[in-house]
């Protein structure tokens, strides 16, 4: 039955909760963080409540119907062509002045609208009064108090909507703009009568207004009509930036009169979060303690997770040996001992380093923290000529690049989303860890956090350093002021970090699961064949496919079993370590894989350190190669990216090894 | 904020102890590590002696940490001595991050610690309880009676 599917959509200001209650209501897992432009795309969910079959969209935030950036654009198109049952407003309860900037240009579309005040919780902390039933009364909509967070007010909320639906009349609350303007928009509105199809689709006076405030987007929607002439005639008679600005300054107007009636003591003042960002962001301070915060987050990653490490190395260690006692005939044994279990299992034993990196991580990014970090390197950021906007696609590489590339699509500026793209790959992500961690852990014991540290840096380095040259090369302009609204801080639950964690942890072990296990398989058959060779000799299919690259890393210090690792671990960074398990016969010797490097005559610490800086470089892996093939929509710039990464780590990598073989 | 300002001479006496034990102990640590790295002064071995209990020389970027949590409350002593109440900020903010770093080095502690018993038993001879109490720990002490103290405070900053 039509009648019991209802679609509505999530919508407000950016941060402000709408992926947690999407969340909450769905039972998804979409991504939640304390920053804003988390979410770049739609996403529909489903709800059964009460024998109706809800449909929910969670919007990406935006600040206004004018439309500026791509996820933006989803966002308004979605209400505005679609025409969801009922539209959600999510607003932040601690900010509600700035918030309601968008409630007034939604009600001029004249859909069914609710407000969700949601952060109710934070409002009352400090001591705010809310008036819902005046704010109900002024707005003419339901307003439902919501604690997303909490699964506060959930059922409310929705009750409210299926009442909103069933609801025959509707009256939406409409804003004045002055006689001037008034008589204009009627004008304009008049012209577009004309046009059947467009009256059907959109409401005029709504569509008059957004002309008359100069939106580009609508200029477009009704390019193809009869009367797009006659509209852009009247248009050009008119100064539309000063149109623009009074019908702003209206808006503005009638937000501070409602304002103060919905609210008692919501004035802004200096509070916590305000403090602590004076000494967070200080000019001299920030830094500094940015970089202590990450050097901590690292050292953690590596000296806290070593036990645990341990623990999973030694029951590798124990299969690989009771498969090699008691699997028969010898090649199975060897398939699940040096390839299955060498393998895989070298990529298991870094799963407690990627738990709790992730754990820290979501912590600093939940608690606020990490958006402060953007704010602070786009002081750096925008002398370098780069949006500091591009430093939260940047943070989110840290887990993985592909999401990274996908979240660009909040920079409005053609020319930065493009370098973004570019230089996201630099950023390293969770798969490469483990090869820092091994090589790291094995060659600088305890200095290991510290060095692992310096190769993160060094990825963020050479991404802002490719940045600045791509700037000011083939993606010439100027960057486009950056307006980040700092989210408040806030104690980061248990739950959101454990979630976070599993999360990226998951994915970790189940492509551990497939993907690296299939690897695994490959690179023991190209090592045991053809028939009969030694296995992982230089004889053999690997041996002679690592031989023919080794002399293009040679000068890097790689040997050919280094060499066919790194080739193959292009699919995934992951299979570096997966195949050096392999190779290097963890389940043979009853070493674990750190022994056996250690006892290579042709490794040593700054070998290690030149296969840290390439691995950190070189292309990702072919997943990221995809999307950044999707995002750009040119191969061109794919190939680019690609080469770009390896002639870089190719050529960092020979600094540091040539380099450090002078020094000693 | 008027109810700070009768307890900020506490506060300011606070910030100065602790700002003067970080930057001592964390600039005495950065000499010696830099040293120890260098090579400088061969004849004192660091790593036994009194100096490389207290001082655990061979962490140089534990040694900035520790400037860096110490030029925090030194910060917010000059912002107080100038009257603005937000130097109450830096304090706290001062707090906060001694004691994150204490956290640390104790989880780096404990780890060790695990890891030399898994590896060698219950002897546990790898592991050198000296070595990793590093300064951040007992440091953290003062900072962690600063919270205790003023918690309640910080807390409702948020009003
Ligand atoms: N205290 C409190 N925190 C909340 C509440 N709802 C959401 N949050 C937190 O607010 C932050 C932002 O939540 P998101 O759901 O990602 O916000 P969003 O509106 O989807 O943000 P964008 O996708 O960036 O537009 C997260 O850290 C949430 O944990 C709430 O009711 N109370
Ligand atoms: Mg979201």
């Amino acid at each position: 039955m039509a009648d019991n599917r209802i679609r509505v959509a999530l919508t407000g200001n950016p941060n402000v909760g709408k992926t947690t209650l999407f969340n909450v209501i769905t039972g998804s897992r979409q991504h939640v963080g304390n920053w804003p432009g988390v979410t770049v795309e739609k996403k529909s969910g489903l709800k059964i409540y009460k024998g109706y079959e809800i449909e929910v969209i969670d919007l990406p935030g935006t600040y206004s119907l004018t439309a500026y950036s791509l996820d933006e654009v989803v966002a308004r198109d979605f209400i505005v062509d679609e025409k969801p049952d009922v539209v959600v407003q999510i607003v932040d309860a601690t900010n509600i002045e700035r918030n309601l900037y968008l409630t007034t240009q939604l009600m001029e579309l004249g859909s069914k609208m609710i407000i969700a005040l949601n952060m109710y919780d934070l409002a009352e902390e400090r001591g705010d009064k809310l008036h819902v039933e005046k704010m109900e009364k002024i707005l003419a909509m339901p307003v439902v108090r919501t604690i997303a967070s909490d699964n506060v007010g959930i059922s409310e909320l929705l009750d409210t909507v299926i009442a909103e639906k069933q609801k025959e009349n509707h009256h939406a609350r409409e804003i004045g703009y002055g006689d001037e303007i008034e008589s204009r928009i009627i004008e304009v509105e008049k012209v577009l009568s004309q046009d059947k199809e467009l009256a059907s689709r959109y409401p005029l006076r709504w569509l008059a207004v957004r002309l008359l405030d100069g939106d580009e987007n609508i200029l477009r929607k009704i390019a193809g009509s009869g009367i797009a002439q006659e509209i852009k005639s009247i248009l050009s008679s008119l100064d539309i930036e000063v149109y623009e600005a009074l019908m702003a300054d209206k808006r503005y107007e009638i937000i501070s009169a409602m304002f103060p009636q919905m609210c008692e003591r919501c004035m802004t003042r200096m509070t916590t979060s305000d403090m602590i960002d004076r000494v967070m962001t200080n000019k001299y301070l920030g830094i500094p303690i940015f970089l202590a915060l990450m050097w901590g987050a690292f050292e953690l990653t590596f000296s806290f997770a070593n036990p645990f490490m341990t623990i999973i190395e030694m029951i590798f260690i124990w299969l690989g040996e009771m498969a090699a006692v008691h699997i028969h005939p010898d090649w199975l044994a060897s398939l699940v001992g040096e390839g299955i279990i060498g393998g895989v299992g070298s990529v298991f034993s870094f799963i407690p380093n990627i738990f709790i990196l992730f754990f820290l991580l979501s912590m600093l990014e939940d608690s606020g923290y990490l958006a402060r970090a953007a704010f602070i390197v786009d002081r750096v950021m925008y002398k370098i000529g780069l949006q500091g906007k591009s430093f939260i696609p940047m943070l989110l590489g840290f887990g993985c690049n592909v999401p990274a590339i996908m979240a660009t699509r909040s920079i409005e500026d053609r020319m930065d989303r493009m370098a973004t793209i570019m230089v996201v790959p630099f950023i390293s992500c969770g798969a490469r860890l483990p090869i820092y961690i091994l090589f790291a852990g094995t060659f600088f014991s305890k200095n290991a956090g510290t060095v692992i540290f310096c190769i993160y840096l060094l990825g963020i380095l050479v991404a802002v350093a490719s940045a600045k040259l791509l700037r000011t090369t083939t993606l010439k302009g100027h960057p486009a002021p950056f307006i980040l609204e700092l989210p408040p801080y806030r104690v980061p639950t248990l739950k959101n970090s454990i979630r976070h964690m599993w999360d990226n942890g998951s994915m970790y072990i189940r492509k551990a699961g497939t993907i690296i296990l299939g690897g695994s398989v490959v690179i023991w058959l190209l090592a045991a064949l053809p028939w009969g060779v030694e296995y992982g000799s230089e004889v053999s299919f690997i041996g002679i496919i690592g031989h023919a690259i080794q002399p293009l890393l040679g000068p890097l210090g790689f040997d050919w079993k280094i060499s066919v690792s790194l080739l193959f671990g292009f699919v995934a960074k992951e299979i570096v370590v997966a195949s050096l398990g392999v190779l290097y016969g963890v389940g043979d010797d009853h070493f674990a894989l750190t022994d056996s490097l250690l006892a290579d005559p042709n490794m040593y610490s700054i070998t290690a350190l030149s296969l840290m800086v390439f691995s950190l470089l070189y292309m990702p892996c072919v997943a990221v190669v995809g999307i950044i093939k999707k995002e750009t929509g040119s191969w061109k710039w794919t190939a680019f990216s690609v080469a770009y990464g390896l002639v870089v780590a190719w050529l960092l990598a020979f600094v540091v090894f040539q380099g450090g073989k002078l020094l000693y | 904020m008027e109810q700070y300002s009768s307890r900020s001479k506490e506060k300011m006496f606070f910030a100065f102890l602790a700002g003067f034990l970080y930057l001592l102990a964390g600039s005495i640590q950065f000499v010696f590590s830099l040293s120890t790295m260098l090579g400088l002064f061969p004849v004192i071995s660091f790593e036994n002696g009194l100096i490389g209990i207290f001082f655990a020389p061979s962490d140089l970027i534990g040694s900035l940490i520790l400037v860096l949590i110490g030029s925090i409350f030194i910060y917010g002593l000059t912002e107080l001595r100038t009257g603005l109440n937000e130097g109450i900020a830096y304090i706290y903010v001062g707090i906060l991050i001694s004691l994150l770093f204490a956290t640390v080095y104790v989880l780096v502690m404990a780890g060790n610690w695990m890891d030399s018993f898994l590896l060698n038993g219950p002897e546990t001879n790898g592991w050198d309880l000296l070595y990793d109490l590093r300064p951040a720990i007992y440091l953290g002490i003062l900072p962690l009676c600063g919270y205790l103290i003023w918690r309640k405070e910080f807390r409702a900053m948020n009003k």
